[in-house]
């Protein structure tokens, strides 16, 4: 009952920062210039605001940096699929929730490729992080590391 | 049936001449091989329209053949092969071209005064972490080489050169034409 109720709020949590980031945006093209994007945008913002109130059991974070800076560097709770021209099935990513790719460009070039290949794959639910880790960092947002051996820390 | 002193002489000889050969090649070799993917890795601009900022510049110029030049530092040996790439990106209006300092954020006024006084339009970039960063790994650079130039097409590395410099540059210059005429 109560791991419904989380789920009902947390989704509707979702869709109240899809609309309102769709609203913004129409209404002033938002901060950043306006690009045309093959999948919708998410916000550095919005996403922070979904990992802090731990609604992100409707999403998976995917990083598509290369695996050395993965390890270095990450968006906490975010897995690793590295960039590649060609993803190469199984693909081990749930295709019931949304996709949150990411990747260090700042025009998501890697993100919506990966995006393309996974919705090729029958992955429906997709997301791109607008603006990237770069944009994550930008705004001093905390990352996680991979340590041998330990779960994946925070810093700050 | 073989002496076995013959067979000693031959394993000797591999071993006496062999051995510094493979150890020079190590030694001048840098870079990802031809035929490699080129990983994103970010870097700090110094100069350009993202100056400050982080960019990545393999996911930002996919579309187009790319030079990446790493050089080990700052001086005057960086600032006559980057005249000459600057002139080459003028000249090719197709090809993009990037040069990427390991020495680090140290070098950053250098690299501004430098694109200053010498009129470059090409984005002069550093690793944001230097020798530690983790391009030098990702990148397979030997960091105690002047530079290693690598050519990207298509997230492909299609030409890779080491140590470049003034008089040598035409070297550069052909293997960018055979590339851009492959394509």
């Amino acid at each position: 009952m109560i791991a419904r109720r989380l789920i009902t709020r947390s989704s509707l949590l979702i869709w109240v920062i899809v609309c309102g980031s769709l609203v913004s945006s129409a209404q002033h093209g938002g901060a950043e210039p306006k690009r045309e994007s093959r999948y919708p945008l998410i916000t550095s913002e919005e996403l922070k605001i979904l990992i802090d109130s731990k609604a992100t059991q409707d999403i998976v974070i995917v990083d598509t940096q290369p695996s050395e800076y993965f390890a270095e560097a990450h968006i906490p709770g975010a897995v690793s699929l590295p960039y590649t021209n060609r993803i190469k099935p199984p693909v081990n990513l749930p295709r019931t929730k949304t996709l949150v790719l990411y990747c260090p460009c700042q025009n998501e070039e890697e993100s919506t490729e990966m995006a393309i290949q996974l919705e090729r794959l029958g992955y429906s639910k997709l997301q791109l992080l607008r603006g990237g880790i770069p944009r994550w960092r930008e705004l001093k947002y905390p990352t996680a590391e991979v340590s041998t051996g330990k779960d994946p820390t925070e810093k700050p | 049936m073989r002496s076995p002193l013959v067979v000693l002489i031959v394993v000797l000889s591999s071993i006496a001449f062999g051995a510094p050969c493979f150890a020079e090649q190590s030694k001048t070799a840098s870079g990802l091989a031809v035929g490699e993917m080129t990983p994103s890795f970010p870097v700090l601009a110094v100069t350009g329209p993202h100056k400050g900022k982080e960019v990545c510049y393999v996911c930002a110029f996919t579309g187009a053949p790319t030079i990446f030049a790493f050089f080990r530092q700052t001086g005057d040996e960086m600032a006559s092969v980057a005249r000459e790439l600057n002139q080459l990106a003028r000249r090719n209006q197709d090809i993009r071209v990037v040069a990427i300092v390991i020495e680090g954020q140290d070098s950053q006024p250098w690299l501004e005064k430098f694109a200053q006084e010498n009129g470059i339009t090409i984005p002069l970039t550093v690793l944001r972490n230097g020798k530690d960063d983790i391009a030098i790994k990702v990148y397979k650079l030997n960091a105690n080489m002047n530079n290693t130039i690598l050519m990207s097409v298509k997230r492909e590395v299609a030409a890779n050169l080491v140590n470049v410099n003034a008089e040598n540059f035409n070297m550069l210059t052909s293997t960018v034409s055979k590339v851009l005429d492959q394509r």
